[in-house]
């Protein structure tokens, strides 16, 4: 069973919607020991950090979150979701679950080299070492994160931010799999699948 | 690369079914909306768009069950506008499944509605629908109500407001080329996207790739079609691959990558 995390977040129905699309056995929690049955979680989100953190905590919901990825269990951050996995965000100074080394920072004005419309709205290309493919944003910050983390790059009139953060059996998109077409589901489908997970090293076979 | 140039596939629906008109009026039935909705993404559009045209208080149950249908059904972003008048209305539609609210008629009457709306959904959600029809070399006058009463305002200042005020996106439907596939007004979509700096969607003309290719390069951020969809005279993935090779950026129409590739684009 994936486990939807259920913090009020708008998107929450639509990530929802796209897992039962794809054939994911999912469900909403609301509850520290709801997590705790879960088998994987997705951590969703859109809109402000601040809300998003006071309402995770309100809920009891932070902790048993960092804990999950912090254990390495495999876990699934959209959009917000994947800004809350670094260590704090500058929108409102925000902490962050600290499961990925970097920052989340606004972008840079026109005159600094930052996009021309902010919001960062639309579909745009996610690069990878491995060929490259259309997601759909909607984000106003970016995730200034370990480049050892990043394994997706996406560029806005010039200005270059990392779109796709990896570690273990954690992934975080700043793009929203949801609305990016059958690109999206199927990377929904692959995790709901289990194959984003960490593989087990062949060394520890001996 | 920045951002792809967006293809719009819209759905003017009233009693539950697609129409279309020209110049707003002459309605003819076109289809069962969720069923065109999926056909279109299926083919490649980037975003759909629902316009209840008829916007009766009685009708809202139905249209909130056609948001849900149409969401369930779609893998990209959803749009919804019609006789929205105030939060309750918009959020009504954001719960049932749309990414975006668009908004006319009642921001015409009250233009804070539009700060109250981006306060509450955020710009990212709200879209201000503007309808104007050439009054003069270069001036274009607002309409409201389905483009039946004169406002009063100019387009291009009350597209400027619109963004001040919180809008996150402008959808902006030439009256006089609405439904004619003569191709759009680009005049007007190139005036109002060279004073304001969010998206900017046009509407109301099309009839051909070319037209199409020529209303992006003027400036609009997104190409709304409607019946040159319903009426098959143009294609979405043809007319992508032909948008594409005059340079334009395109999101291409691609089939749904395998588990092992997702894995190997994830790292």
């Amino acid at each position: 069973m994936i486990a939807v995390v259920d913090f009020g977040s708008g998107n929450t129905r639509s990530v929802l919607r796209a897992l039962a699309a794809v054939g994911a056995e999912a469900c909403l929690v609301t509850s520290p020991a709801g997590i705790r049955a879960a088998e994987r979680l997705v951590l969703p989100g859109v809109g402000a950090a601040p809300s998003a953190v006071e309402e995770l905590m309100a809920r009891g919901l932070w902790e048993p979150v960092r804990r999950w990825g912090a254990d390495g269990r495999p876990l699934l951050g959209l959009c917000l979701g994947a800004q809350l996995l670094l260590d704090g965000s500058d929108e409102g100074d925000t902490p962050g679950l600290g499961l990925i080394a970097g920052r989340c920072r606004a972008f840079p004005s026109v005159a600094d080299g930052g996009p021309r419309q902010v919001p960062h709205i639309g579909w745009n290309e996610v690069r990878t070492d491995s060929g490259a493919f259309d997601a759909y944003f909607v984000h106003g910050y970016w995730l200034d994160a370990d480049p050892a983390a990043v394994t997706g790059w996406t560029d806005v009139d010039g200005f270059r931010f990392p779109s796709l953060v990896r570690s273990g059996s954690m992934t975080g998109t700043q793009f929203h799999p949801e609305k990016s077409g059958p690109t999206g589901r199927a990377l929904l489908s692959a995790f709901a699948a289990g194959a984003l997970d960490a593989r087990v090293e062949a060394a520890t076979w001996s | 690369m920045t951002l792809r140039k967006r293809i719009i596939a819209c759905l003017d629906v009233t009693d539950g079914r697609v129409v279309k008109g020209t110049r707003f009026v002459d309605l003819v039935d076109a289809g069962d909306p969720v069923e065109l909705a999926a056909r279109y993404a299926d083919e490649g559009a980037d975003e759909i768009t629902i316009l209840d045209i008829g916007a009766t208080r009685d009708a809202r149950p139905a249209l909130l069950d056609l948001i849900g249908r149409a969401a369930t059904a779609l893998d990209v972003p959803l749009s919804v506008g019609g006789g929205v008048r105030s939060i309750a209305d918009a959020a009504a539609f954001l719960d049932a499944g749309a990414d975006k609210v668009a908004v006319n008629s009642a921001a015409l009457r009250d233009p804070t509605l539009v700060e109250l709306l981006a306060d509450r959904l955020g710009s990212q959600s709200v879209v201000v629908a503007i309808d104007a029809a050439r009054s003069a070399p270069r001036v274009w006058r607002v309409r409201a109500v389905a483009a039946t009463e004169e406002t009063g305002r100019e387009a291009v200042a009350w597209a400027r407001e619109a963004v001040e005020r919180g809008a996150g996106e402008l959808l902006v439907t030439s009256i006089d080329r609405d439904g004619t596939r003569s191709g759009y007004d680009l005049e007007l979509t190139a005036a109002i996207a060279a004073s304001v700096r969010v998206p900017v969607v046009a509407s109301g003309g099309a009839g051909s790739v070319d037209h199409v290719a020529e209303v992006l390069e003027a400036g609009a951020a997104a190409a709304l079609l409607a019946s040159t969809l319903h009426f098959d005279i143009l294609r979405i993935g043809s007319l992508k691959r032909a948008l594409a090779d005059r340079g334009l950026s395109v999101r291409l129409p691609r089939p749904a990558p395998s588990a092992q590739q997702v894995a190997a684009w994830l790292g």
